[in-house]
């Protein structure tokens, strides 16, 4: 079943007609899923599918608005959903869902193109925010700590949640 | 019944959900609140902002912690790291109980986010059974089972949801989280009679309950948490609570949510029913 939820949605955002190898997808929901008086077996199990879908592109489209913005909305949606395809989610968290985002972008620039670069850049500036929102964090460092430290042994560090990013 | 041993045999009233919109009302006008319940895996990070307002919270308020992705029906052993997490968390908060649903959502690390009904069949249960008390076991926390909506049915079912419901938390002797908008969402999706699954389980072992709103479509319902309760389910709650004794309530809005105030005035409707079952039955 979980393999037919990760399926792509058809364009117009319907289950796929057709399972990978070929058979009716309304052959292969029946024989799991019950229909009932209302709804048969594939449009039971499309509700699954659907939703899932509805979920993860939702969720990548509030952590990439600035990828968004640099490829357009509709190549967003293309890109989005050729992402996830290759790399549902590995997390229990929804907040990972774009941790491999960066590496398809390189694998695949076509679906950034012409702006590859640019869209690059803007998904790592947007992961590393990901990252700070939540990251760990040390106490910082106070006007007495710094007071009552003998300069010789003052180190001073960045905040981990900090990340150094070299952009084109 | 009210305080028992899955609840950590606290006596916790009317509660809603923690949620973004309503962190500044919270923190800024401090509200009378009973309880707030928060969804473990928002704050299961290691810093930050999330971690921030919960310690706040935390200064001021009870909080109760509800999972989404723990998976006690997947065949997928648990992720440790998550638990580690989740255990973390737990002591951070001293929730006295910990929920988590009912359900299968992940399958060779590949994780859906969504609360995937069930085959209720006896092997299931047993396995089911046997990560719950794993779970708590790691945890030290008693954990209520929650009971999901769904859309679909299996072949493989070898039983009804609440004959299922009831043979997982007596096996993992475990409480439940008594959602009736899913009971009611789920009887009208598959064609049975709600009053059936409220009279049926160990009423025992109920130590929170769910009430929230849900959207009717064409030609199923979907649990959208995004309205006030809808009269069927208030009437719902009313038997439940005759079943079960005036236990800790919950509301939960999860989506269009509106103002801190509206959100709470619908969840506190509550004690109109828990207030007449008082009077019925004082203790």
């Amino acid at each position: 079943m979980a393999s037919t939820l990760f399926r792509p949605l058809t364009p117009q955002w319907g289950m796929q007609k057709r399972w990978t190898d070929g058979a009716a997808m309304a052959d292969v929901a029946s024989e799991f899923i019950k229909p009932n008086d209302r709804l048969s077996s594939f449009e039971r199990l499309e509700i699954y599918n659907r939703q899932y879908w509805f979920r993860v592109l939702d969720c990548l489209y509030d952590d990439y608005r600035g990828l968004r913005a640099v490829v357009g909305e509709r190549k967003f949606l293309k890109l989005a959903r050729a992402y996830l395809a290759r790399y549902p989610s590995d997390s229990y968290t929804l907040r990972d869902l774009g941790n491999r985002l960066e590496q398809f972008l390189r694998e695949e620039p076509d679906w950034s193109a012409p702006h590859s670069e640019l869209a690059l850049d803007m998904a790592r500036f947007e992961w590393a925010q990901v990252v700070a929102f939540d990251g760990p964090a040390k106490a910082p460092i106070t006007h007495d700590d710094i007071l009552d430290t003998p300069a010789s042994k003052l180190k001073l560090g960045l905040q981990p949640y900090l990340g150094l990013l070299e952009l084109n | 019944m009210p305080a028992n041993p899955f609840n950590g045999y606290t006596n916790y009233d009317i509660g809603i959900g923690l949620r973004v919109p309503h962190y500044r009302h919270i923190l800024a006008k401090k509200p009378v609140v009973d309880w707030f319940e928060i969804i473990s895996e928002n704050f299961m990070v290691d810093g930050g902002r999330p971690l921030e307002v919960l310690d706040a919270i935390l200064e001021q308020y009870r909080v109760v912690q509800h999972g989404v992705a723990i998976y006690f029906g997947s065949a997928d052993k648990f992720d440790r790291e998550h638990l580690r997490r989740l255990k973390r968390l737990v002591k951070r908060t001293k929730t006295p109980w910990l929920s988590d649903h009912l359900c299968w959502g992940s399958v060779d690390g590949r994780y859906t986010h969504d609360l995937l009904p069930m085959p209720y069949t006896f092997a299931v249960a047993r396995h089911t059974a046997e990560k719950i008390r794993a779970a708590r076991d790691f945890l030290e926390v008693p954990i209520c089972v929650e009971n999901v909506s769904s859309y679909a049915e299996y072949h493989a079912s070898e039983m009804t949801e609440w004959e299922f419901l009831s043979e997982v938390s007596e096996l993992a002797d475990c409480g439940i989280l008594l959602d009736v908008n899913n009971i009611y969402v789920s009887s009208q999706n598959h064609n049975f009679n709600p009053y059936d699954y409220l009279n049926h389980i160990p009423h025992h072992r109920v130590g929170q309950m769910h009430i929230a709103g849900h959207s009717k479509f064409e030609k199923y319902i979907l649990d959208t948490h995004d309205h006030p309760v809808l009269d069927p389910v208030w009437k719902m709650y009313a038997h439940a609570i005759k079943l079960v004794g005036p236990t800790a309530t919950l509301l939960e809005w999860d989506d269009r949510i509106p103002s801190f105030d509206e959100v709470h005035d619908e969840a506190l409707k509550a004690n109109k029913f828990r207030n007449a079952q008082l009077a019925e039955s004082p203790a």
